[in-house]
């Protein structure tokens, strides 16, 4: 059935069509602080894309559509388009990658003529930036009404782009697909939205109906624990009423925080690494972050490597400004080899030294099926996961040893778990592991810790089961501090921690 | 209708069969398609069936449909306590 693959130019398109402008479709930087990490394509888009890979349709017209986006789509991958219409008033379609079933369209049609002429071009007064329900509007039912059209050029645009005409849907229908788009994504609940369901169905009279629309849309149910939020929507015309909808998308939670004050209460703040320097890649997000505060609680001079999340690294550097040790922010691209030897001459340059090298960097984990379509995808997240742990070793590894210092990477419980659907992680993971052992035999005097942390609560597993089970990285950063705070002798050659309890040491008063 | 029929319903509708067999037994791996999204969609609907709200750690620690039930049953004999308290 052929792949069906998408640009940047086409979020463009269909954003302007639409009038979606969600941030998590359409930009980069915002996407960078959700699990996903780049920019998802628009669901409806998707499902656009496919009914354009659908028969032509003569005769017959549209009247009610059911769709599931089960995975987030992403840019420049070869998504597998397969078709069903075997039953001859139906069309199924499926996207698939690499055996995993990424979003399923069904679209029902009857008897019937369309109008098939251009809707005329309206203006609206739309939402320039999405609003952003959060749970307390959506615990009271929110609501949202309005008048909505698409944007007339864009718009025709959009169904040449994707040869929509034909196909069943007339563009007072196909208006109404991007509606959804639209009230979800701006409206209702905005700007954390991520949508899941879509079942519409069209009236009908409603093929009579021409922009502006107007639609009334209501929240039916809500699940805080789950963020599922459950809307009932109409669009409606002068002519009368066009589309009844029912949508679930999810309320995405925002990005969690690592809290230096939940590391204190953990692991009980001293002087004990007074006049050590730690380097911390990936210390900006998530257990790197948690880590960095640790250390700087214990009364380390820390510096922080990041590449991008500038925001997230000076609220770390401030969020231990009463510690004893300090935080300094070194950004920079860890797998670069000349940053690296540039950052290492700094070092030897001030006499610093180096006695903690801790590797907390991971590109983002987004989930991937195993098969012959995704083995470049696979190898090119080993490579640039890898790589954010050889390229620091080999630049590092000595400075450390002249310190008699520690050696930390950050594995995963899932080496041993094995997640289904990770085997890009578990492939980077069991690598990092495979180079730490091999740098043991080979650097005397450096003390090597593997850490294979459970699920924890970071940006990177910040979905609705993401969540579920998760510990707080706090938990594991005092942990893994308070080891190389300590210099009992190593369990093996490399020591390997699996084992993280919350609330150990302070709390118990040690 | 007892809570296991209710429970059965439920079943069958999120996972759009109807001949669907489900016993105390059954867990997500007997079940075709029992994923983690599929399985937010049951524990949403079921919370719409019941009228119930899972806490958080909950939605991931129900061993098999048993566990489900029972949590289900205790559930619902609250409601039939509050109820007469009214």
């Amino acid at each position: 059935m052929g792949l069906l693959s998408f640009t940047p130019d086409d979020i463009e398109l269909f954003s302007g069509a639409s009038r979606d402008r969600n941030p998590l479709h359409v930009s980069p930087e915002y996407a960078h602080t959700t699990p996903f990490g780049e920019p998802v394509v628009f669901g409806i888009l998707a499902a656009l894309a496919v009914l354009g890979r659908a028969r032509d349709r003569h005769r017959e017209i549209l009247h009610r559509v059911d769709l599931e986006f089960r995975q987030p789509l992403h840019v420049a991958i070869g998504y597998r388009v397969e078709i069903d219409e075997t039953d001859a008033d139906q069309t199924v379609a499926q996207l698939m990658d690499a055996g995993r079933l990424m979003m399923t369209a069904r679209f029902w049609f009857r008897e019937g003529v369309g109008r098939s002429d251009p809707l005329p071009s309206v203006e609206i007064a739309a939402r320039a930036e999405a609003a952003d329900l959060g749970p307390a509007e959506l615990r009271t039912r929110a609501s949202a009404r309005g008048m909505y059209a698409p944007a007339h050029a864009e718009f025709e645009k959009l169904i040449e782009r994707f040869h929509l005409l034909a196909k069943g849907a007339t563009r007072s229908q196909l208006a109404a697909l991007v509606w959804s788009s639209y009230l979800v994504g701006m409206e209702l609940p905005g700007r954390r939205a991520l949508f899941w369901r879509l079942a519409m169905e069209f009236d009908p009279q409603g093929d009579e109906c021409t922009p502006p629309f107007s639609y009334e849309a209501r929240v039916k149910a809500y699940s805080e624990q789950m963020g599922v939020v459950e809307t009932e929507a109409e669009l409606a015309c002068e002519a009368g009423p066009a589309v009844n909808a029912r949508i679930r998308s999810f309320l995405r939670h925002d990005p969690p925080v690592p809290s230096a004050a939940e590391v204190a209460e953990i692991l009980e703040p001293s002087e004990r690494l007074r006049n050590r320097v730690a380097l911390v890649v990936g210390g900006s997000r998530g257990l790197g972050a948690s880590i960095c505060q640790a250390l700087a609680q214990q009364g380390c001079t820390v510096l922080l490597n990041y590449l991008r999340s500038d925001e997230e690294a000076k609220a770390v550097r401030t969020s231990v400004h009463n510690a004893t040790g300090r935080i300094e922010l070194l950004r920079g691209d860890v797998t670069d080899a000349a940053w690296c030897e540039a950052t290492r001459a700094q070092l030897l340059a001030s006499g610093d030294g180096l006695d903690f090298l801790i590797c907390s960097a991971t590109p983002s984990i987004r989930p991937l099926g195993f098969g012959l379509e995704s083995t470049k995808r696979l190898q090119d997240f080993v490579a640039a996961s890898t790589s954010m742990v050889s390229v620091p070793l080999a630049a590092f590894l000595d400075l450390v040893a002249r310190r008699s210092g520690w050696s930390v990477t950050i594995s995963s419980s899932a080496v041993v778990t094995l997640d289904p659907e990770w085997p890009h992680y578990v492939m980077a993971k069991w690598a990092a592991e495979g180079l730490v052992h091999w740098a043991a035999a080979r650097y005397e005097g450096v003390r090597f810790l593997i850490a294979r942390p459970p699920k924890l609560l970071t940006v990177q597993m910040n979905t609705p089961m993401g969540r579920a089970g998760a510990i707080g990285p706090e938990i594991v950063a005092a942990a893994i501090v308070d080891r190389i705070s300590d210099s009992s002798p190593l369990a093996a050659a490399v020591e390997c921690m699996e084992e993280f309890r919350p609330l150990s040491t302070a709390s118990s008063g040690t | 209708m007892t809570v296991f029929a209710r429970l059965v319903e439920v079943f069958r509708t999120v996972f759009n069969d109807d001949m669907l067999v489900i016993t105390d037994e059954t867990t997500a791996a007997d079940i075709p398609g029992w994923d983690s999204l599929e399985h937010v969609n049951l524990m949403f609907s079921i919370e719409q069936a019941f009228g119930i709200v899972f806490a958080g750690n909950e939605l991931a620690e129900f061993a098999d449909v048993g566990e489900l039930r029972r949590y289900l049953e205790r559930a619902s004999r609250q409601w039939s306590e509050g109820d007469h308290a009214w």
